[in-house]
């Protein structure tokens, strides 16, 4: 008998362990409490100018991010954070899978369960049934770090006209709008500048598959292109290894060793796919770190110790986007949330291009380490929770759709404070 | 003389499937026009041999971790999560300290503490040891996301001093130590020899007065010295990200095929022969799949399985063949 | 005449110690949903159906392999891979009832092929099934690679309606789903032999083989029971969106074998294997979940938590008082 209590009793801890546990994170009481007055009240306000509305109401936003950890969320965590006052705004957080649309529309069900009020989304899988989702539960969603490429080419008008959707900030250039290539490009020849004596005249490359990235593909035949026109004049030409479908085409999965016995020639290698976790860590293990360079994009931490001069210097281009161009869907979140309009608000919801630090040299890297995306720290964000208030339609009247979709391209790394 | 003419013939039947997975790998990758590179053969060249004497130590270190609990009758789901979090761990405290040494020590040290923690787990609880091992694998995974700010640990493997575990000569250390924890504890501890009886009969073990509780805890000490091991080489070679999911146990069965293929190859020598020559064996097996494209993807998956399947098929007849060659022998003799 | 041997509480207790604990979690986690969904509450019970329907369904049907004993690590792979067939067959039949009716046909069809090949090879080549499983599952995972990137697309949706418009009448069709296929299950697993021999394989299958029973036969049955719920199952999770992908159904294994563990089923099956197990263990780990998100517990804490819990849990329901350490 004394047993059977026992074990009655390590059910009843068990619950109560889950109790306890929601000290741990924030309240979610007050979050529905919260929220539920806001969709309450949130019909009848709708003229952006009414006094009270100059805060904003208290609400609630929860964000889907594509990963777990990293620079881009944890930065991106601390950037909103650091909002969330000034704006009234409390913020949760889940996380997406990458490849599965049902356990993707049940991460945004608990979300809506939780009572957010307006979601950030960073992935496009699953998207119609998301949005069917948001518009049945009045939650408006917007894009974050992603084109959301397959929803504009196969249900464009479920999604983009959504009146629930209200726009992404693409994780650099819109498929249409490419411009990697010729950036990559530029890159090599600032280090080939560098290095006169020993510059790079044999290249090959690295891409995700087509179906996730269409962008990528277009950069290559953009790198490819440039070079071309390059080598009509130059005196060294440049040997670009043309992309082997099966070797080159990272199905998410690091490159294999046997890649570099397949262009043993080739002195760097232009990766368009992620090449910190893709690429890099198989250069380290077939010891050729010392003796290629990569150009790539994206951070995840620690490539500043091989970048540029540093260390074994095979770092010599990498590109992110600012976690501050999550002020875009943020702001036109508010503004649904509120109630409020730009005078200028187009009728579709749209993707945009945002401008990337790309980060090609010495002086690039320390001043990336000065910013927000680096350092995680809000103090160095581009924007203060004043600035982002000042967007909004009800924040400031005079604020406008034109002056909020302009700051994406602003985000360059000359723009770090 | 008889004697060592056993093992001469042992030896050679051991290592029998790598030169043959040698052989068909070269006779595939020949006749394959992908895999040449200005007229040369890539399957040949030097990365061969690095690259599978690289992997076949990651692969030895995890498979004997495995293989210790098996043969012990239990099968340790958590083997992996241990691994992870360990490697998490140490990896963090080796880059603080810009140490491998220390990494390589707090490796063990971890390594010893999280199997013992299973152990007590498993003792304490009177849990079948799947379900007890699921329940270590969720927590140890939940771990990962609570030590070093859930970062897990990225550019140990990266820097040349501090992933000298990683990579040929250094490589071979941990490897070498794994073996030696494993032929220690296998055949010069008691606790290997009772383990013996417990794995073949359990109640019988126990009714002669084995201590069943003191031999699983013995049993996981050593098999957390293998998985510290194991997990300064993973972090050495990779960078290892947070897991959740079960998905350690993805990590744990990637090299669990080595462990099935090796007691098999192993009946012609021993167990730990056995693995050290299966894990080459697929080693060569993958090195050549890369050289073909198929390394990756979906290809891969189909060929691992039919692979997996067809071996364990045929090890599974042994004992019929085993019978059948018994019976043509008498028949022999009494002609 | 004997006496009826009277039954105190404490007896009582002692011998339904497990489904009791099984319950109070499944109370506990549902007290907790109450309290913390707040406002949303009817929204928040449609998420937690719509959530759990493909995996109920798919664990009643994991009853029948898991009172034998034996598991099946591939129904992840399997659920993906038939989903993606689904929408690949109804859209090469223009998106038709009749493509959508031709699409279920042929994944039922594969689900009971590959049940038959985890019951019946495993039995030919003297191999424990969860090998033939494992096979399965390396298998499925690469076609599901092959077929989606024969596709050139990261995602494919069907073009057949195959949902109510309405979210209430769909509801009530996962419901009715998932009642329906537990009363089979329940008539099959209590009323039949199949439910008898399963679990008599489960508690000692050279007995059961012993008192004249073709072992062979009933495994087969078993797993292609299984296999029929892992059909219907996909199905009812392609509803939900109406597209599949590379990582559909991924986690589905380990997750079906974590609810039926939730709701008490012994994983050595036997005679104490239950159909109840599936629908409480399932529900219990749903809405677990979605307590923890509407809680509001740190992303970071939620695995912990999840961690504790199910240990906690299984110290109370898996305890074995032999002699000797289970295994």
């Amino acid at each position: 008998m004394k047993k059977v209590w026992k074990k009655i009793t390590a059910v009843l801890l068990a619950g109560a362990m889950t109790v306890l546990a929601s000290g741990c994170g924030n309240s979610g009481g007050n979050a529905s409490d919260s929220s539920s007055a806001s969709s309450d009240s949130g019909a009848q306000t709708s003229d952006s100018g009414s006094a009270p509305a100059a805060e904003g109401k208290a609400c609630t936003i929860g964000v889907a991010f594509y990963t777990d950890t990293g620079f881009a969320v944890d930065s991106t965590k601390a950037y909103l954070e650091s909002l969330s006052d000034t704006l009234n705004v409390k913020f949760t957080y889940t996380v997406l899978t990458q490849t599965d649309e049902a356990a993707n529309l049940t991460k945004i069900q608990e979300l809506i369960s939780s009572n957010v009020d307006g979601i950030i989304c960073t992935m496009d899988l699953g998207m119609t049934s998301i949005i069917q989702e948001c518009e049945a539960a009045g939650v408006y969603l917007g894009g974050y770090l992603c084109d959301y490429d397959t929803s504009f080419n196969t249900a464009y008008d479920q999604v983009f006209k959504s009146e629930y959707f209200v726009g992404t900030a693409t994780d650099g250039q819109n498929p249409d709008d490419v411009t990697i290539g010729n950036t990559m490009f530029e890159s090599l020849m600032e280090y080939n500048e560098r290095n006169g004596d020993a510059p790079i005249t044999h290249v090959s490359m690295a891409i995700f598959p087509t179906w996730a990235f269409p962008a990528q593909q277009i950069g290559a035949d953009q790198f490819v292109a440039a070079v071309e026109a390059y080598n009509e004049t130059a005196e060294t030409p440049i040997t670009v290894d043309p992309l082997n479908e099966e070797s080159d085409v990272l199905a998410f999965a690091p490159i294999d060793t046997t890649y570099f016995a397949k262009h043993a020639d080739s002195q760097a290698i232009i990766s368009f796919a992620a090449g910190s976790a893709f690429v890099y860590p198989t250069m380290v293990q077939a010891g050729v770190d010392s003796s290629m360079k990569l150009f790539t994009t994206g951070y995840d931490g620690g490539e500043d110790a091989n970048f540029g001069t540093t260390g074994k210097g095979t770092y010599q281009q990498t590109m992110v986007t600012a976690v501050e161009s999550v002020t875009y869907p943020l702001v036109l979140l508010l503004n649904k949330i509120n109630g409020a309009e730009f005078s200028d608000q187009p009728a579709e919801a749209e993707r945009i291009s945002t401008a990337q630090y790309v980060i090609n040299s010495d002086e690039d890297m320390a001043q990336f380490q000065k910013s927000c995306f680096y350092t995680k720290d809000a103090a160095n964000a581009m924007y203060t929770p004043q600035d982002v208030l000042n967007m909004t339609a009800y924040g400031n009247p005079d604020a406008t759709y034109a002056d909020l979709k302009g700051i994406l391209s602003t985000m360059t790394i000359d723009s770090i404070k | 003389m008889k004697n060592s003419g056993n093992i001469i013939k042992k030896i050679i039947l051991s290592a029998v499937f790598p030169i043959l997975m040698f052989v068909v790998m070269l006779i595939i990758t020949a006749g394959n026009e992908k895999c040449y590179i200005n007229g040369k053969l890539i399957f040949l060249s030097a990365d061969l041999v690095r690259q599978v004497i690289i992997n076949s130590c990651m692969t030895i270190c995890v498979a004997l971790a495995i293989w210790l609990q098996l043969k012990n009758g239990r099968f340790d789901f958590s083997g992996g999560a241990s691994m992870i979090l360990t490697a998490i761990i140490a990896g963090n405290v080796g880059l603080m300290t810009d140490s491998p040494v220390v990494a390589l020590l707090v490796a063990v040290i971890t390594g010893i503490v999280l199997s013992c923690v299973t152990a007590f787990v498993y003792i304490i609880g009177r849990l079948p040891i799947i379900i007890c091992t699921i329940g270590m694998t969720l927590l140890y995974e939940s771990l990962t996301y609570l030590v070093s700010g859930g970062q897990g640990i990225r550019i140990f493997y990266s820097q040349a001093h501090t992933s000298v575990f990683g990579r040929i000569p250094g490589v071979l250390i941990p490897t070498v130590l794994a073996v030696a924890a494993f032929v220690l504890f296998t055949y010069f501890t008691a606790a290997g020899r009772k383990g013996k009886v417990l794995s073949n009969n359990q109640r019988a073990g126990v009714n002669i007065g084995i201590d069943e509780k003191k031999n699983v805890f013995v049993t996981y000490i050593f098999t957390g010295i293998i998985i510290g091991l194991a997990a300064i080489v993973y972090v050495s070679q990779h960078e290892v990200a947070p897991q959740s999911g079960l998905a350690t146990s993805g990590i744990m069965f990637s090299y669990i095929v080595p462990v099935f293929m090796g007691t098999f190859i192993g009946l012609a020598s021993c167990d730990v022969v056995g693995i050290a020559i299966a894990a080459v064996g697929m080693e060569i097996m993958n090195y050549g799949l890369n050289c073909l494209n198929l390394g990756a993807g979906g290809w891969q998956q189909i060929i691992m399985g039919i692979f997996v399947l067809g071996f364990y098929a045929f090890s599974a007849q042994t004992d019929r063949i085993q019978a059948f060659m018994a019976k043509r022998k008498k028949a022999a003799k009494s002609a | 005449m004997r006496e009826k041997e009277k039954v105190t509480p404490a007896d009582f207790l002692k011998q339904h110690v497990y489904d009791i604990a099984a319950y109070a979690g499944l109370i506990v986690t549902f007290i907790l949903f109450l309290i913390f969904s707040g406002s949303r509450l009817s929204y928040n019970m449609a998420t937690v159906l719509q959530s759990a329907s493909a995996y109920s369904i798919i664990a009643l049907g994991a009853v029948f392999v898991y009172s034998m004993g034996y598991m099946d690590v591939s129904v992840g792979q399997q659920v993906g891979v038939y989903a993606i067939l689904m929408i690949m067959i109804t859209n090469a039949m223009g998106g038709t009832a009749a493509g959508v009716a031709a699409g279920f046909l042929v994944i039922l069809a594969l689900a009971l092929l590959c049940g038959a090949f985890n019951g019946a090879v495993a039995v030919w080549l003297k191999l424990p099934s969860i090998v033939t499983s494992l096979f399965l599952m390396f298998f499925f995972t690469g076609a599901q690679l092959l077929l989606m990137e024969s596709t050139g697309t990261n995602s494919i949706s069907i073009q057949a309606v195959i949902k109510p418009a309405d979210r209430n009448m769909y509801n009530v069709m996962l419901v009715l789903a998932i009642v329906i296929v537990a009363v089979i299950v329940t008539y099959f697993f209590k009323f039949t032999k199949l439910g008898k021999y399963t679990r008599g394989i489960g508690a000692n299958e050279v007995t059961t083989a012993q008192c004249g029973v073709n072992t062979t036969k009933w495994k087969v049955i078993a797993y292609m029971a299984f296999g029929v719920c892992v059909a219907v199952g996909s199905f009812i999770m392609l509803t939900r969106t109406g597209s599949a992908g590379k990582g559909t159904g991924s986690g589905y294994a380990m997750d079906i074998m974590i609810c039926l563990i939730l709701g008490g089923m012994p994983l050595s099956g036997g005679m104490k294997s239950k159909v109840s197990s599936a629908l409480v263990g399932t529900f219990t780990y749903v809405l677990l979940t979605n307590d923890l998100t509407t809680m509001g517990v740190d992303l970071n804490m939620i695995n912990f938590v999840k961690a504790v819990i199910f240990i906690a849990i299984i110290m109370v329901t898996c305890r074995k008082k032999d002699g000797v350490l289970p295994r």
